[in-house]
């Protein structure tokens, strides 16, 4: 991680070759922001353009924080997409909501053959991300970023839960554990299956709250209503809103 | 009332308790679900409000559940329940 320190206003980012193999652009990702001020922060905003030859810059901040909007917005950026955090505490004392209990449905893990789908038909179920809702990004392309995602994900040997049928895979969820604490990291029911989504989610929560787990969190898009809804029927709290800045610099 | 009508009144109230709107001018055998307004949430509530009212939960029954694709798959799930 580099950082760009103009009067004591510290902005921080990285090359991101991962995305930039998919996009065919150099991508930047700021990643923090120390002690905001607005005239400082245009200042790093024109030094990163100098200094990293990036084609496509983005980040995610607080949506509160006029500072760094009116300093993204004078320094050419645009929203993208606004996401929330989404969290659910107290996992071991948590009661999943009734139309759920009966419905709840059995989980596998991963295996090679489910990857190899995941990584074929992921592109057709997603229409929400930080890419998808760019209206300078064409969506074939944020389709080939997220199988690309999924294929490190894999590759990294992430955790991930799935739910089958008649032979069959329709939902999957990728997720991390630290400590107490479960994060969601990417996780949907493939185009057919959508029916399936609100009980594969109730049966996720079922079984992390089986393994002893005592804190879930997740970030969405909050343009993606359907999964605002499901998070909210299954009592999870939403924070920390933020947007994501881009800028697309046309060579 | 039928089960049919029973369905599709409970389909309107649940599009009203979530503010959404319904898609299609009216609810008709080809009606594809997931295009009619309600999302997958719209059809768990459904799904769990239809076994409150008659009774019946024909996904639990099948085990391993097969979600319909059309208004009038949902209806025939019902029918062969009976």
């Amino acid at each position: 991680m580099e950082c760009i320190n103009i009067n004591g206003t510290k902005l921080y980012w990285i090359d991101t070759p991962w995305d930039e193999n998919f996009f065919s652009l150099k991508t930047i990702e700021i990643l923090k922001i120390e002690n905001e001020n607005q005239e400082n922060l245009v200042k790093c905003l024109k030094q990163l353009v100098a200094i990293s030859n990036g084609e496509l810059f983005y980040g995610r901040f607080k949506s509160s924080s006029q500072r760094i909007k009116k300093a993204f917005y004078a320094s050419s950026y645009y929203v993208a997409e606004v996401s929330a955090s989404v969290s659910l505490f107290r996992l071991q004392r948590y009661k999943l909501p009734d139309i759920y209990t009966n419905r709840l449905l059995r989980l596998d893990s991963l295996s090679d053959s489910d990857s190899e789908y995941i990584k074929k038909h992921i592109g057709e179920s997603f229409r929400y991300s930080r890419f998808h809702e760019d209206p300078n990004i064409d969506d074939s392309i944020c389709d080939a970023r997220m199988s690309g995602w999924v294929g490190d994900l894999i590759q990294n040997e992430t955790k991930c839960m799935v739910y089958k049928s008649h032979n069959k895979l329709h939902s999957f969820m990728f997720y991390s554990i630290s400590s107490n604490e479960v994060s969601l990291i990417l996780g949907g029911s493939l185009k057919g299956s959508e029916f399936h989504a609100p009980f594969f989610w109730a049966s996720v929560l079922d079984q992390f709250q089986r393994l002893g787990f005592e804190k879930i969190r997740t970030r969405i898009s909050l343009s993606n209503l359907g999964v605002l809804s499901l998070y909210q029927n299954l009592g999870f709290k939403i924070s920390d809103v933020k947007y994501d800045y881009h800028r697309l610099r046309r060579k | 009332m039928s089960y049919r009508e029973k369905i599709i009144e409970s389909f309107h109230e649940i599009l009203e308790m979530n503010s959404l709107d319904l898609l299609v001018d009216e609810i008709e055998d080809d009606t594809i679900l997931l295009e009619s307004g309600l999302d997958s949430l719209g059809f768990a509530i459904l799904v769990a409000q239809l076994e409150m009212d008659l009774d019946l939960d024909p996904f639990v029954l099948m085990g391993e559940p097969v979600y319909p694709h059309t208004f009038g798959e949902f209806v025939a799930i019902y029918d062969k329940h009976l």
